[in-house]
């Protein structure tokens, strides 16, 4: 039987040392870069509240300042640590783009999370039409929920909370990625958990210990020792009374 | 409900996301060019069959506008989509109604485009002797001295043979410096512009000396730097070889 397919010798190199080989007119370095972080931009955007294009776009634009970078058209990556940095320097352009976006339309801020959340309902079971498994619809229903939770927020506690849940920053790092204090970043933080968490269980997602689903709900995802079920807001109120 | 399976269950649907995501632009084509290629110094070596591709392909074009929004396109540029000469209308397109972009549609409503508009009609092609450099109004400080970095703007024509640079000096003169890096050059003239919000442009023809093994240069006072004011709510520099038929 074949084994794993072997990798390129681009494959094994750290994003530093790729982006080494880049400026020193190695393009298939460029080229592998981008796979590496292609997706994951795209996905950072979107989980901003972008559309599509934008996403599209925005990806590409941060992929374009490497390549200006790369002759003095722009700010190049200069590499001070080891790995990671590429990525934070990548993300941290992807940031500032954001929210020069926002900005020009007046929506950069930081909320104190007292609004009104947007009611629009979401479906509790799958549609007739629905071809496919139930799990992956109420993986979808929880997906949908989550981005309307975030759509609730102002524009930087957003990014803050998608820096640090979706992409495993530091709150330091943050704060240096953002221009903003600790305090800044860490109350956003934990205000945004709290909400975005309460929110999950209002409409009907709720943990359970692995070894006891519960008679009513759909497992969406399995943890060693717990589950996520979704019961949905109409079952939960029943559940409740 | 555990942090540790909150979190866990924010990773697990940016992970989706991110499975979901594709791989290349919507508008992209297996023909069109890799992103390394759209560096504006990359762009000026363009082969001719990538100049035909690029020329109204959406994505290309598209990607020619994402290096506007660091960098904007030249005056020069900007001077031959107002001629209609410039070949990529989309991305121009996208960075003046989509991007909005403030100083290029203000240099296309500036005087400037008017002059090389003439310019053109009289001697042709001129982006090869040509170094345009436009100062927005974005620079401006207040007039006080104290209150604003010494004016200084610096421009190349297109095969670098002359640099230009107007600047004030010390003394508080509005000064003119044209060097040449090819010594050869010397002995040759240059007509220079300087066009202003308000005011008739200020105009000097230079002579290129030798300026030992390093080239030539040539330099002009206009004046006490006082008396233009308005060159701090922008301006544009336009240097030329002079045509020596006139």
């Amino acid at each position: 039987m074949p084994g794993p397919k072997p990798r390129s010798e681009a494959e094994r190199l750290l994003d530093e040392d790729l982006v080494d080989s880049y400026y020193s007119c190695e393009e298939a370095a460029f080229d592998e870069l981008s796979v590496r972080h292609s997706q994951r931009l795209w996905a950072f955007f979107r989980s901003l509240g972008f559309d599509e294009y934008q996403c599209a776009d925005f990806k590409q634009e941060c992929l374009l300042k490497l390549v200006l970078g790369k002759r003095g058209e722009g700010p190049r990556f200069e590499r001070t640590k080891g790995r990671g940095m590429f990525r934070a320097w990548l993300r941290t352009a992807a940031s500032n783009l954001a929210r020069d976006v926002w900005r020009r339309q007046n929506r950069w801020e930081l909320d104190d999370l007292d609004e009104e959340e947007s009611e629009t309902s979401l479906p509790e079971r799958p549609p007739d039409d629905w071809i496919g498994p139930t799990e992956v619809f109420e993986t979808l229903v929880l997906a949908q929920t989550l981005k309307r939770c975030l759509g609730d927020l102002s524009a930087g506690s957003r990014q803050i909370f998608v820096l640090k849940y979706y992409e495993g920053y530091s709150v330091k790092e943050i704060e240096e990625m953002l221009g903003l204090s600790y305090t800044q970043v860490n109350n956003t933080l934990f205000r945004t958990r709290e909400k975005v968490r309460k929110r999950l269980e209002e409409k009907g997602f709720e943990y359970r210990p692995a070894i006891a689903p519960g008679p009513i709900g759909e497992v969406v995802l399995r943890f060693e020792d717990e589950v996520l079920v979704y019961i949905g807001e109409r079952h939960k109120e029943e559940d409740d009374e | 409900m555990s942090e540790k399976n909150f979190l866990g269950t924010l990773r697990t649907l940016y992970e989706i996301e991110i499975e979901r995501a594709p791989s290349r632009h919507p508008l992209q084509t297996p023909d069109c060019l890799p992103l390394v290629r759209f560096s504006p110094k990359v762009q000026k070596g363009w082969t001719e069959e990538e100049r035909a591709h690029v020329g109204g392909c959406a994505y290309c074009e598209r990607m020619m506008a994402l290096v506007w929004r660091e960098a904007c396109p030249s005056p020069w540029t900007l001077a031959r989509h107002a001629l209609g000469t410039f070949p990529y209308a989309i991305a121009m397109q996208f960075h003046l109604e989509r991007d909005r972009c403030p100083r290029c549609n203000q240099v296309l409503e500036s005087r400037l485009i008017v002059r090389l508009k003439e310019l053109a009609e009289q001697l042709g092609d001129l982006a090869a002797s040509m170094a345009v450099v436009y100062r927005g109004p974005a620079y401006a400080g207040e007039f006080a001295s104290e209150k604003r970095p010494p004016l200084l703007i610096r421009g190349t024509n297109e095969d670098g043979s002359l640099v230009s640079t107007l600047l004030e000096t010390d003394e508080g003169f509005l000064a003119l410096y044209v060097e040449s890096s090819d010594p050869v050059n010397a002995g040759r003239r240059v007509a220079a512009e300087v066009m202003m919000t308000e005011g008739e442009p200020l105009a000097a023809e230079l002579e290129l000396g030798p300026a030992g093994e390093f080239g030539c240069r040539a330099e002009h006072i206009f004046g006490r730097i006082e008396e233009f004011k308005q060159i701090f709510q922008g301006c544009v520099l336009l240097v030329r070889w002079f045509d020596e038929s006139q």
